[in-house]
């Protein structure tokens, strides 16, 4: 009997999968309205001054920042620069509307609308230097919403991030290397996916195979201070209010659960 | 029904101007206030085999802003777009072709996501393109203090702490959202309120303007105002 179910998943993977949906159950044996587990590591990468992995089911990214210092623009001259971009290994295989080119715009407006990176604060002097922070994160294997795990290692890496202090001294800037500072952080945001379809209920945290089967996505991502830092709905079937609702409680939770994860990753890195 | 209760909802001036591409399958410039973005449809048409799909049409969408090369921001906006387009035009009935979609932003005075989504329903109906619903739209800002401003103009944005925009469907439900900045959750619902009860004025103006397009026998573009 065993041997006769792995041919047909093997044979026939959207059917089984939508079967299983049909009747309110998911492969792996999870609740419509409940994430995988997540587990994050921080400090990986030892040549960049902040860095995590983060894996989900059988998602994988890796997060690497590297500060620079540089000049502020003309536009803004009180203001420093976070470079953000996702890339995805050769191997890893995802479809979606989101390029990678959308996803890290989007990573991007959440750290900047939720002010968890103040731009002001990356500015050593005003029209003469500031820190450049370029933030790449590498996506080994992707295995659902690609957006949820890069902006949960983004917004670790962030976390784990020292940076030298600068002066001015007599025109030109002195780093100490001894004196290392964290950066200073707003609101934590962090962002679940629901996957959209006109018979099921929203499945919160899809996989791949259950993302390809909806015609929607949705993400909802919540900071730390119980406030929408970003609600993206990718067309899919049309939300009524109260449905709408619904997915904001659920999505509140989860972002809660990833919250509460990432400082209990830091607090056991810094012992 | 929420689209029974006309909550008054400030909104700019509206135009639209259908067939303005002679050379496209469908086109429409949407205009509210000063802003203003022309759509074009191509298709369906032929499609690369390596692109081809045998359960619908394959859909492209491209957004370009006034000047400049198109960057993340405009790749963000074109994944909206399309998956508005893909949830909104039966493809099913057209598979084995492309159906291209341009989106050309005129002028940005604000508020120009939502009318983009709006440019991109008129130019559908306008390439006769089979529609499972029409769309309306509109974008909002939230200032400092709680106060929501509905179709904000550039200037308006500028003060905002969150800036939101929802397209909505023919039955008042959300089909699409794109936000930036923090808000609350009752925020969120007061502007969909907003948006969702903004449904059968945009309804009646797409009306108005196809009725006139229809009317005219020749194949000139047609300039409709509100």
């Amino acid at each position: 009997h065993v041997v006769m179910e792995l041919d047909f998943r093997l044979i026939f993977p959207e059917e089984f999968i939508t079967g299983l949906l049909d009747e309110g159950l998911r492969e792996d044996g999870r609740a419509t309205d409940q994430i995988r587990t997540t587990t994050i590591n921080t400090g990986s990468i030892s040549s960049a001054d902040g860095s995590c992995v983060v894996r989900t089911g059988g998602s994988c990214v890796t997060c690497g920042i590297k500060a620079e210092l540089g000049n502020p623009s003309q536009n803004q001259p009180k203001q420093g620069f976070i470079v953000c971009n996702i890339e995805l290994a050769s191997v890893t295989s995802s479809q979606s509307h989101m390029t990678t080119s959308a996803i890290s715009q989007t990573i991007y407006d959440i750290l900047i609308g939720s002010k968890y990176i103040d731009l002001d604060s990356l500015c050593v002097s005003e029209e003469q230097l500031c820190w450049v922070l370029y933030v790449d994160v590498m996506c080994l294997s992707v295995d659902g919403s690609l957006l949820d795990i890069s902006l949960l290692s983004v917004v670790t890496a962030l976390k784990d991030v020292q940076l030298p202090s600068v002066n001015i001294e007599s025109g030109m800037p002195k780093v100490s290397l001894e004196i290392l500072k964290p950066l200073s952080l707003g609101p934590l945001p962090t962002c679940i996916t629901f996957g959209l379809h006109n018979k099921w209920s929203p499945l919160v945290d899809p996989t791949e195979e259950e993302k390809a089967l909806c015609n929607g996505l949705m993400t909802i991502s919540f900071t730390n201070t119980s406030m929408i830092a970003g609600l993206y709905k990718f067309g899919g079937v049309s939300l009524s209010s109260d449905s709408l609702q619904r997915c904001m409680k659920i999505a509140k939770k989860h972002c809660t659960t990833y919250h509460k994860l990432i400082e209990s990753t830091l607090n056991s890195t810094s012992i | 029904n929420k689209m029974d209760e006309e909550v008054p909802v400030h909104v700019r001036n509206i135009k639209c101007e259908l067939g303005i591409i002679n050379r496209a399958d469908g086109s429409a410039m949407f205009q509210q206030g000063e802003t203003s973005v022309i759509c074009g449809i191509y298709g369906p048409a032929e499609v690369r085999i390596a692109r081809e799909q045998c359960e619908g049409a394959t859909l492209e969408v491209i957004v370009r802003k006034e000047v400049g090369i198109p960057g993340p921001p405009e790749h963000q906006l074109e994944a909206i777009m399309t998956a508005c387009c893909e949830n909104v035009i039966l493809t099913h009935l057209h598979p084995h072709t492309a159906i291209s979609v341009t989106l050309q932003i005129q002028n940005d005075n604000g508020s120009v996501v939502s009318c983009m989504a709006q440019a991109l329903c008129l130019a559908l109906m306008d390439a006769a393109l089979p529609l499972r619903t029409t769309l309306s739209a509109l974008s909002c800002v939230f200032k400092e203090d709680g106060d929501m401003i509905t179709d904000p103009t550039s200037e308006e944005e500028e003060e905002f702490v969150s800036k939101l925009t929802y397209v909505i469907d023919r039955q008042g439900d959300l089909l699409c959202s794109h936000t930036y900045g923090l808000f609350t959750t009752e925020q969120y619902l007061q502007g969909l309120g907003a948006a969702s009860s903004m449904t059968n004025h945009t309804t009646d103006f797409y009306r108005r303007a196809v009725a006139r397009k229809m009317s005219r026998v020749s194949g000139a573009p047609v300039v409709t105002e509100q």
